[in-house]
């Protein structure tokens, strides 16, 4: 494949999605709805983001009660909120997540 | 007011810990893309202009395969589909800027960029600090950018890789965690997140990462029906 074209078709594609919304913000009246949808935009793309992260394993569902990374996702969430704080959070999922491995080399990440 | 440098500073610290996800993602990449390319040389410029770490892994994985062209375009516009949802929700911020700043934030916009600034973006819109907080952003963003780039030039160069028992894939999912922990929860958003949830969860096995697009976006509709009928109720 010719490197030069792989380069430009990526670049378009991935600067097509992230420039368009900024581009026509402003120039095209959006409907009164919409404003109600971006609030929402947060909640249903991250828990997207987090739900298979947590309860797959190479795409296939992961119910393991002792899952390292649910027990991860939840202390993180305790402490993220308490402490609003990127790094204790990280601290505390990634410490599970490493205690887990520890103790349990089995259930690994 | 604060000014655009101490904007840029808050934007740099509040991103500083994921570098700890960045940065070994980003050796995965460029190691991944050096080895597909054969050339350290078009792994770092992939790496650095296209700076999208899910498109380009799964680019790399379509042209092992013997994708044609359009076909991996195709698949990168559709991985990257979730960025139209941060470019509507992050525009009001950005409408008063030229168009130089909208582009920058174009080649820039990430996951993490936009959960991790989101609600201080939206906080700051009410207060003093409006008229230079998209300097808080590109803070935020070029603090992720040069962390995947290092890491980037390090699996370039020396094309190995981090061992996955250490897990560090999961710190983006931790900042993600962050940003629904600290979120204004109320009836539309739940449902929104649950239906998001359990979707992108079923659908996990799709390729190119549809699942979580067809998940999120299920979920933003379900949300919006929910609170058209708490109004009407």
């Amino acid at each position: 494949m010719n490197p030069i074209l792989l380069v430009l078709a990526l670049l378009a594609a991935t600067f097509v999605t992230r420039f368009s919304m900024l581009a026509i913000a402003g120039r095209v009246e959006l409907p009164a709805w919409s404003a109600r949808a971006l609030r929402l935009v947060l909640p249903a793309v991250m828990l997207a983001l987090v739900a298979p992260a947590v309860f797959t394993r190479a795409g296939a569902l992961n119910t393991d009660p002792l899952n390292p990374r649910l027990w991860a996702a939840l202390l993180a969430a305790g402490v993220a909120w308490k402490t609003r704080s990127m790094t204790w959070t990280m601290v505390a999922g990634m410490g599970v997540l490493w205690a887990f491995a520890a103790l349990a080399p089995a259930a690994a990440p | 007011m604060r000014s655009p440098r101490q904007q840029f500073g808050d934007g740099v610290r509040i991103q500083l810990p994921n570098i700890a996800g960045v940065t070994p993602f980003g050796v995965i990449a460029g190691a991944l893309t050096a080895t597909v390319m054969n050339s350290a040389f078009w792994s770092l410029l992939i790496t650095g202009g296209v700076f999208a770490g899910r498109a380009q892994m799964v680019a790399m994985q379509l042209i092992t395969d013997g994708a044609p062209l359009l076909v991996v375009a195709v698949a990168v516009l559709v991985v990257n589909l979730r960025h139209l949802m941060y470019g509507a929700a992050l525009a009001p911020h950005f409408q008063h800027l030229g168009w130089r700043w909208k582009a920058l934030f174009g080649i820039l916009m990430t996951d993490l960029a936009y959960a991790v600034t989101f609600q201080h973006m939206e906080r700051m819109a009410r207060s003093e600090d409006a008229p230079t907080r998209h300097w808080y952003f590109f803070g935020a963003c070029m603090t992720n950018w040069v962390a995947w780039m290092i890491g980037g030039a390090i699996g370039a160069l020396i094309g190995g890789q981090l061992p996955a028992s250490w897990g560090l894939d999961f710190v983006p999912t931790l900042a993600f965690v962050l940003a629904l922990a600290t979120h204004a929860w109320d009836r539309a958003s739940i449902v929104a997140a649950v239906v998001a949830g359990l979707l992108s969860v079923a659908l996990a096995g799709l390729p190119w990462s549809l699942g979580l697009f067809i998940g999120a976006l299920a979920g933003l509709l379900a949300g919006v029906r929910a609170a058209r009928r708490a109004e009407a109720a």
